[in-house]
């Protein structure tokens, strides 16, 4: 009988043990994935924090959909919105209440100016729960992108009330990270792993797999290795590998290879306060210098598309019919020639004053050194000596807020972002666009219009005012746009399937997949 | 020879005080506000709100020497502080990975006195042979061969073809291989050169000569003469190597996902996160203080003549 017990006990744990590894997805990143305090920022990691928690509303490609809040209702003057709940429960089994919402809504406000560079937080005049299940949010200002906002990855997601310390003030830190999204975080092993458990109180369609064990590898090549060896299931985010090894991998039987839609637009911006870069017949000129196409087939491998906006035109109003600047060497030497810029040798002079431009970029960044590298070579063609600066990266973000760059590179903050929140930003000084921006006679104008058709609902005006700033931006050439640059995603086709992109930076929908096998 | 270290002992205190205090002022004086580098990490942008949040709430706003009085009450009682990327607290965290770099950087400074002794010694020995040859050729390839590269190499071949090695992580004994070989391939060619030449100009010594011609036995003569005062230089060199394994460590703790202290301190380097850097520094100092005594305290016992403190 006792050995019977034994041989049960040890085929019992080798089922379970055999079981969890079945049941388990295995994904890389970079680091772990934080204490997950849903109103903070690092070290709380942004895939991690959409996995755990829920906000009212989510943001899709198709627009603003229900999530926590199952409707919602605004005022006619934009200023109250209600929002009904639905029937959620916390991974803890606790009801997701309106005063729940109330106690998150107080500490993120709380915190206000750490979150200052969101717009909504600085409109919100009152909050309360009208009932157990009713939430209402008053507004200053009837700010048209308060929906969107509210459906970022932070700060505004809902953590259950038996997740706050005790002085209820998240900016100190929180009790568990216990939230309302399809995964709960079980386990963490500092530099080794992150272990996420299914939330089965989850209100929408329960995750496949019962555990996602995250994996932390800071070395994209260790990541590539990890999935062709079959170590992890699948790759994705921001840098996870490099697109070498996106298309090396392409081409393998085993693996399947992912492209989105397009998500940020990269791009170059020129400070039209400073040195040579403050005439805009030298900014037209780099860009009608600048050949796109080699950048794109040569550092890119056609894996991003090429672009010609700040914003892909396929984004709401940003479909502006704008007539893009040409690459055309020969127009940008007459354009320069005929503004003064003589040719001298290699190089172009004015008043003495050689045609030089600064160009930094982030030196670990091997694409951006790329570009920078080929767009250098292209100048020379039109007589402008451009020096590339490589700078490490904290210096070169600081670069871009305080406005010490002639042409810097610079991205969109891609969806939900973009165009709203990303052309709100414009307007704060600690922003690389506000500085680039900064030399234009209609800077003040520019501000004035973004903050009119942030607070407008007629989608006419907003159409206007968007035409309008993008054709400012674009007559007095402020940006050089490159490309419009995808998410990828590796997937090993024998573990996973069902893979289908978040529709927001950082969101892995981990939720839908499935094991290959099923 | 106990009072000497005990005097060693007592000098790691005013090293420690310059140390911390030099560390202090010279991160303070790089270009970049560690609060900005924080709030950009965390893509949120530095508005002057967010900025003066974040300065106060990393203790930033206060005077310098207030700053470092603080920060060195703390430390005296091994608080150095929350890590500003993490909040975690630095002393626990380095602690916590600290044990992996230290078993890496044993097992590599283990496998270099296992391959580069004996093999200086063959070189040595057979001078000009084949044999001399290819230790000649080991060290010149080992010294020209960056470590991720050949770490690379390694998880190529044992991982992704042949797949009997694990690529990363820690979950078995063989997943130590290949980044202790990683690790010691470097000092192990250099050791293999010191050792080969420091045992070349002790069996030409003159005195070699002399216990020959009495008609002692070439293993005595080698055994007790050569080998004990050419091991000198070589244990110079090993404590060396510690700290250049150490520095090493990061290398292949990124390569092969370890939990080690250097993966940690690069990251804070790069985060401008100053608790870690701090605390860093000064168990590093600690470390190479004792690591130079034990060094000191073997070339006693290796060489009688050698006196300290006299």
């Amino acid at each position: 009988m006792k050995k019977f017990l034994i041989i049960f006990f040890i085929f019992f744990l080798f089922t379970t043990v055999y079981a969890k590894e079945e049941n388990t997805l295995t994904i890389a990143y970079p680091v772990n994935a934080g204490p997950l305090n849903p109103h903070l920022y690092n070290p709380n990691q942004m895939y991690a924090q959409i996995m755990v928690y829920d906000s009212l509303v989510r943001y899709t490609a198709d627009g603003i959909m229900p999530s926590l809040a199952e409707s919602w209702n605004i005022s006619d003057d934009g200023l109250v919105y209600t929002f009904r709940l639905r029937s959620a429960k916390f991974s803890d089994g606790s009801p997701v209440t309106a005063e729940s919402i109330v106690m998150n809504f107080n500490a993120v406000m709380q915190n206000k100016a750490r979150h200052s560079w969101i717009a909504l937080v600085n409109m919100i005049e009152s909050f309360s729960a009208k009932d157990e299940k009713t939430f209402i949010l008053k507004l200053s200002k009837p700010y048209n992108l308060t929906l969107k906002e509210l459906s970022i990855a932070r700060p505004f997601r809902i953590l259950a009330p038996s997740g706050f310390l005790d002085n209820k003030d998240t900016s100190k830190g929180i009790k568990a990270p216990v939230g309302s999204g399809p995964w709960k975080l079980i386990e963490t092993k500092l530099g080794e792993y992150d272990i996420f458990e299914r939330n089965e109180y989850y209100w929408g369609q329960k995750p496949k797999y019962k555990y996602v064990k995250v994996l932390v590898l800071p070395d994209a090549n260790s990541r590539i290795i990890a999935l062709e060896t079959g170590k992890i299931d699948m790759l994705l985010g921001e840098g996870s590998f490099t697109i070498e090894n996106f298309v090396r991998l392409s081409k393998s039987k085993d693996i399947a290879a992912y492209k989105s839609e397009p998500r940020v637009t990269n791009m170059i911006a020129f400070n039209t306060a400073r040195n040579n870069t403050k005439d805009v017949n030298v900014r037209k000129a780099v860009i009608m210098a600048v050949n796109k196409e080699n950048i794109i087939k040569y550092i890119l491998l056609n894996q991003e598309i090429r672009a010609e906006h700040i914003f892909n035109p396929e984004l709401e109003y940003c479909n502006t019919g704008i007539i893009p600047y040409e690459y055309n060497i020969n127009k940008a030497n007459a354009l320069l020639e005929n503004a003064g810029w003589k040719k001298k040798g290699l190089y172009r002079e004015k008043d003495g004053r050689i045609l030089s431009i600064d160009m930094h970029y982030i030196g670990i960044d091997p694409k951006q050194k790329a570009i920078a590298e080929i767009i250098q070579a292209d100048l020379i063609k039109a007589g402008i000596k451009l020096n590339l600066i490589a700078e490490e990266s904290t210096i070169f973000y600081s670069l871009q807020a305080n406005g010490s760059f002639d042409m810097i590179f610079n991205k969109t903050w891609g969806p939900p972002f973009d165009p709203g929140t990303f052309t709100g930003s414009m307007r704060k000084p600690a922003h690389a666009d506000y500085q680039a921006q900064s030399g234009l006679k209609e800077k003040t104008y520019i501000d004035k219009i973004i903050g009119e058709l942030l607070i407008s609902d007629n989608n006419v005006f907003i159409a206007e005012k968007y035409h309008e700033i993008l054709n400012i931006l674009h007559n007095e050439a402020v940006y050089l746009p490159i490309s419009y640059e995808l998410d990828l995603a590796l997937i090993r086709k024998d573990k996973v399937k069902n893979f289908q992109f978040g529709n927001m930076v950082s969101e892995f929908m981990l939720h839908i997949l499935e094991p290959a096998n099923d | 020879m106990i009072k000497y270290i005990v005097k060693r002992l007592l000098l790691i205190i005013p090293i420690m005080l310059a140390v911390s205090f030099i560390v202090f002022t010279v991160l303070r004086l790089g270009p970049v506000d560690p609060a900005q580098a924080y709030l950009l990490n965390s893509r949120i942008p530095p508005t002057e709100e967010a900025l003066k949040v974040t300065r106060a709430e990393l203790g930033l706003d206060k005077p310098f020497f207030t700053q470092y009085a603080l920060w060195l009450k703390g430390a005296v009682k091994l608080d150095f502080g929350l890590s500003y990327m993490t909040k975690r607290d630095a002393f626990g965290d380095l602690m916590y990975y600290f044990p992996t770099t230290l078993k890496i950087t044993f097992l590599a400074m283990i496998i270099v006195i296992i391959v580069s002794i004996p093999l200086g010694i063959l070189g040595a020995v057979k001078k000009d042979s084949t044999a001399d040859k290819l230790v000649k050729l080991f060290s010149f390839i080992g010294v020209s061969t960056p470590s991720f590269w050949f770490g690379f190499l390694l998880i190529y071949v044992f991982s992704l073809k042949l797949n009997i090695l694990p690529p990363f992580g820690l979950d078995s004994i063989s997943s130590w291989i290949m980044p202790v070989l990683t690790l010691g391939l470097m000092s192990s060619a250099i050791n293999t050169r010191i050792t080969r030449t420091s045992f070349l100009e002790h069996i030409n010594n003159r005195s070699v000569w002399y216990f020959k011609v009495n008609g002692m036995k070439r293993h005595s003569i080698m055994g007790k003469y050569v080998l004990k005062n050419s091991m000198l230089p070589v244990i110079t060199s090993l404590g060396m190597h510690f700290g250049e394994l150490i520095g090493g460590a990061v290398v292949v703790e990124v390569l092969f996902a370890l939990p080690g202290v250097g993966r940690y301190v690069v990251s804070s380097i790069t985060n401008h996160d100053y608790p870690v850097i701090q605390c860093f520094m000064i168990l590093m100092t600690g470390v190479f203080i004792i690591v130079n005594l034990i060094i000191d305290i073997i070339y006693v016992y290796l060489n009688p003549k050698i006196k300290y403190g006299a």
